[in-house]
């Protein structure tokens, strides 16, 4: 085997290193011809290769093949042991920090006062709030320990002014009319008091008093 | 510390979880629309003024003690209106005193697990919606709404089951 026959073995093989890819190269340039024979050859033996075996033919050994992959992976996981030995002794110092122990503690409160203030508690509660005017803001929504009672503070309200009287009625009885929510209500024994209509968009509109 | 991170995180999935399959339960808490209550309760609702001064109509006074822990600015509650109403069927609309300036809206969606009912709530001013609110009202333990300021105080909407 002279150089030119070496250089292109060792191309083919993928072992050129650094000093003789510049070899290589140079040989390349020195000799066009030479070049396109190689080229000419390397192209012809792919395409008989391609000609005489079909692309679905199964690669041949394939459990070797496997068994080499999963002997390299079992190599590479016996390298990566003492890194995840280290990280197991880790864990354990992990397990004896306070921290860990004080966010699983704060875990079980708040489990457990969920469960005292909401569902299975004595209070009511609200489940969502949710203010569509931008304007508004919704600053409190709880349930009041001291009061007894669940409450919706609300802020950035327009106020109502003065000269307008706000007044009710002693309501005794409502009847639903209609599907979109108007009714009717009585005060006292069959007493009309008020006739209640929505007009565009849902508002609630008092017809007759 | 990765590790730890991971674990926080593990804990905060856990709480969310918690609080999802609690949420589900509620939804899963079926009641056939217009169906009424299981419980047989009825709504008590009042429009109350709260404020400094002498009130014509002052509310109950166990409400008022009441009021005052919750809004301790005001010493007086004054009743403007009050609404009793005591066939509530699922998903049909209801008013609380209405008038011309405030009203509230609320649909019962029927019966909470763990005692109470499931309202949903809209307060209106005039055309506008203020506030929505899904609640839970168990008996004996009121909703307040606090509303516009008016005059030397603001209104408070009360909303309350009644056994």
């Amino acid at each position: 085997m002279n150089r030119k026959e070496e250089l292109i073995t060792r191309w083919i093989d993928g072992e050129l290193n650094a000093e003789t890819r510049e070899e290589f190269d140079q040989l390349m340039a020195d000799d066009p011809e030479f070049c396109s024979r190689i080229r000419k050859e390397a192209e012809g033996i792919g395409s008989k290769m391609r000609s005489e075996i079909p692309a679905d033919v199964q690669p041949p050994y394939p459990d070797f093949f496997n068994s080499q992959i999963q002997k390299r992976i079992r190599e590479e996981d016996r390298a990566g042991a003492p890194e995840r030995a280290a990280g197991g002794i880790s864990v354990l110092w992990w397990l004896r920090s306070p921290l860990t122990w004080g966010t699983a503690a704060l875990f079980m409160i708040l489990l457990l006062s969920r469960n005292d203030d909401g569902i299975s508690g004595t209070g009511s509660y609200v489940v969502s709030t949710y203010a569509p005017d931008p304007g508004v803001s919704v600053e409190r929504a709880e349930y009041d320990t001291d009061a007894q009672a669940t409450v919706i503070m609300l802020t950035g309200l327009e106020r109502i002014p003065d000269e307008v009287e706000v007044k009710g009625r002693d309501i005794t009885a409502y009847q639903p009319s209609g599907s979109r929510g108007g009714g009717l209500f009585y005060a006292g024994q069959d007493q009309l008091a008020y006739v209640m209509e929505r007009g565009i968009g849902g508002v609630p509109e008092i017809l007759a008093r | 510390m990765k590790r730890r991170g991971y674990i926080i995180i593990l804990f905060i999935g856990l709480l969310l979880m918690h609080g999802w399959s609690v949420a589900s339960a509620q939804e899963n808490d079926a009641v056939a629309p217009g169906e009424k209550s299981t419980l047989n309760t009825k709504f008590w609702g009042a429009l109350v003024h709260a404020s400094n001064s002498t009130p014509k109509k002052p509310v109950q006074k166990e409400l008022a003690l009441r009021l005052g822990k919750a809004f301790k600015q005001y010493k007086t509650f004054e009743l403007l209106g009050q609404h009793t109403q005591d066939k509530v069927f699922r998903d049909y609309v209801n008013w609380i005193v209405p008038s011309d300036e405030l009203n509230l809206e609320f649909e019962s969606k029927g019966p909470a697990k763990g005692g109470g009912m499931k309202v949903l709530l809209k307060l209106w001013q005039k055309k506008k919606v203020l506030v929505k609110s899904d609640a839970v009202i168990k008996p004996g333990k009121p909703l307040f709404i606090a509303g516009p300021l008016w005059r030397e105080g603001r209104l408070i909407f009360v909303l309350e089951l009644r056994e």
